[in-house]
């Protein structure tokens, strides 16, 4: 397969030793180590795994390891940060896999790994209490994940819930809002999720 | 400080305090200075510092002190993890706050309100990296002709909770066309955001903090970050300039900053004030007490009464004492009983506010778009 990283709609953000990703259609963080996002960057619909699998090779400086970069595709895949899902293996292949990849994290090989991370939508937290003073004492962070209006689209903001106001057709794009609901009654640029 | 002590101190509230104060002492450096910690004090303060919105600027200061961020997690765990997760989710909240203060921006532009943002991003771009101070709401300043405009033009759904304000808050004795005139442009991607020229700026994060009571830290860290960065034209005379007993508090909290999370920060060109022993205390303790619980939040959990009402019983509530002092019109040297400082402040202050919205509530607004000063 010659998989092809999907880039819209996500916010990336590169640290020295992890990226992260924000999917702004489903409102989740994501955070890549550095085993998956080299192969994440690299998936362009070209590179088949094989050629995946010399990349990070050389790059990490390590023997090739095709059964990391099966790994990474599929946690890539299962989180939508491809654009095409991977096909999922058969149960047999899994159980040899699995003690590949035991073998090589015993070696020493950094394991790619895709972890999400808990977040807010930014409905949530713009209905939630003020964040500008702390209420409480648990140690979840009230992050109020906002919809990215970059200057090359006009993407909408997130529909709400049910009943409030539809921000799709506020911005001039109307139809299926992106949690699955559509834009009603739209009048004087404003329209009603339904 | 020995492990023991360590231990010990690690459970009493102003113990914690302490904690708190030494983990963000000069968290805002590009490469902080090492910190001695042991992971049960760590385990202490974690949702304390995650509740006050200072688990990236932690996680800041442990990750740059250990050789590799895996013997880091290997001694503190759970702990270390945990901050991490907020350094990260604080990280991406902060790509998405910047756009959405370029959207809110060219939208007043567009209808001729030029805007003065003040706190939030005007403190976190002196950071060196966006992931060490959270992003939560965006707060813009217009002058007040120009309010009705600006509430029209905010008027359809908002990519974040916004706070209008009418003039500046916290800078009763600075007009608003000397606040604009030396108010800055500064570069957010592709366009620009007026921020407050340095002395105001210094002087509102100095006031607002006091006004809260000084109870979160990550402002305190926020008076030292500018402190930091301030440029060499720097004009004390002009931040100074003022009504005198605000002054005197802000020279309190700067005192207050080079004293608490400020080892690192290079002094002013301004010897230092005194600080007033209580103040100091006071932080300490609510610091490490926790955030306040609002009252209307308790009325919402009325389980959460009764240790509210042994919170302030027993005077951990120390916060609310440099509040009230503020509040009331005190000097923060002058030694008022705290049972006065609050009697006084709820039968001048908070009274009256709470008659007016009664008598004249606000105007509920479809967005989240909370009018300040209207």
């Amino acid at each position: 397969m010659l998989p092809r990283a999907r880039r819209e709609q996500l916010t990336v953000h590169e640290l020295p030793d992890e990226t992260l990703v924000y999917d702004r259609n489903r409102h989740k963080g994501h955070c890549l180590n550095s085993i998956a996002a080299l192969v994440w960057k690299n998936c362009n619909g070209e590179n088949s795994e094989e050629d995946l699998t010399r990349i990070v090779a050389t790059r990490t400086g390590t023997p090739p390891a095709p059964e990391l970069v099966r790994l990474a595709i599929e946690q890539l895949g299962r989180r939508n940060l491809l654009e095409e899902p991977p096909p999922s293996l058969p149960s047999s292949d899994r159980v040899s896999r699995r003690i590949a990849l035991k073998k090589l994290a015993l070696a020493g090989f950094v394991l790619p790994l895709v972890m999400s991370i808990a977040t807010k939508t930014a409905a949530q937290s713009m209905s939630g209490a003020s964040s500008s003073s702390s209420s409480s004492n648990s140690p979840n962070v009230n992050v109020n994940l906002t919809v990215v209006q970059d200057g090359n689209s006009s993407h909408p903001a997130p529909c709400r819930n049910r009943g409030q106001s539809c921000v799709a057709a506020a911005s001039g794009l109307q139809g299926t809002c992106c949690s699955g609901l559509a834009c009603k009654g739209v009048s004087q640029n404003a329209g009603v999720c339904g | 400080m020995t492990g023991a002590r360590d231990e010990g101190l690690a459970y009493d509230a102003r113990g914690r305090g302490e904690v708190v104060a030494r983990i963000l002492a000069g968290s805002w450096l590009r490469q902080p200075p090492p910190v001695v910690l042991t992971a049960a004090a760590l385990d202490a303060v974690v949702p304390l510092l995650a509740a006050g919105g200072a688990g990236g600027l932690a996680w800041h200061r442990l990750r740059n002190v250990l050789q590799s961020p895996d013997r880091l997690q290997t001694q503190f765990g759970p702990a270390c993890r945990e901050l991490r997760q907020h350094y990260r989710q604080q990280t991406l909240a902060a790509v998405d706050h910047e756009a959405a203060i370029r959207d809110l921006v060219q939208r007043l532009r567009a209808v001729g309100v030029e805007p003065i943002l003040i706190k939030g991003w005007s403190s976190a771009r002196l950071y060196p990296e966006p992931g060490l101070r959270p992003a939560s709401d965006v707060d813009l300043c217009v002058s007040a002709d120009q309010l009705p405009a600006a509430v029209a033009a905010l008027s359809r759904p908002l990519p974040c909770q916004v706070d209008l304000h009418a003039g500046v808050p916290d800078l009763p004795d600075r007009s608003w066309r000397s606040l604009l005139s030396r108010s800055r442009l500064e570069p957010l991607g592709r366009s620009d955001v007026r921020v407050l020229g340095w002395e105001d700026h210094l002087r509102l994060l100095c006031l607002h903090l006091a006004r809260h009571g000084m109870v979160r830290p990550l402002w305190l860290c926020d008076v030292a970050v500018c402190l930091g960065a301030l440029p060499a034209h720097f004009d004390w005379d002009l931040f100074e300039r003022g009504n005198a007993r605000l002054t005197s508090w802000a020279r309190c909290v700067i005192a207050l900053a080079g004293r608490l999370p400020g080892e690192s920060n290079p002094p002013s060109t301004r010897p230092a004030p005194d600080l007033p022993p209580w103040i100091e205390e006071a932080v300490l303790w609510s610091w490490g007490g926790g955030p306040r619980m609002p009252l209307g939040h308790c009325l919402r959990r009325p389980g959460q009464i009764i240790p509210r009402l042994r919170f302030h019983g027993i005077g951990l509530n120390r916060s609310t004492r440099i509040a009230a002092a503020f509040d009331v019109g005190c000097e923060p040297t002058q030694s008022v009983p705290p049972g006065v400082v609050r009697l006084l402040r709820f039968l001048f202050r908070k009274l009256p506010r709470l008659v007016r919205r009664l008598v004249f509530p606000r105007p509920r607004l479809p967005f989240p778009l909370t009018l300040h000063g209207s």
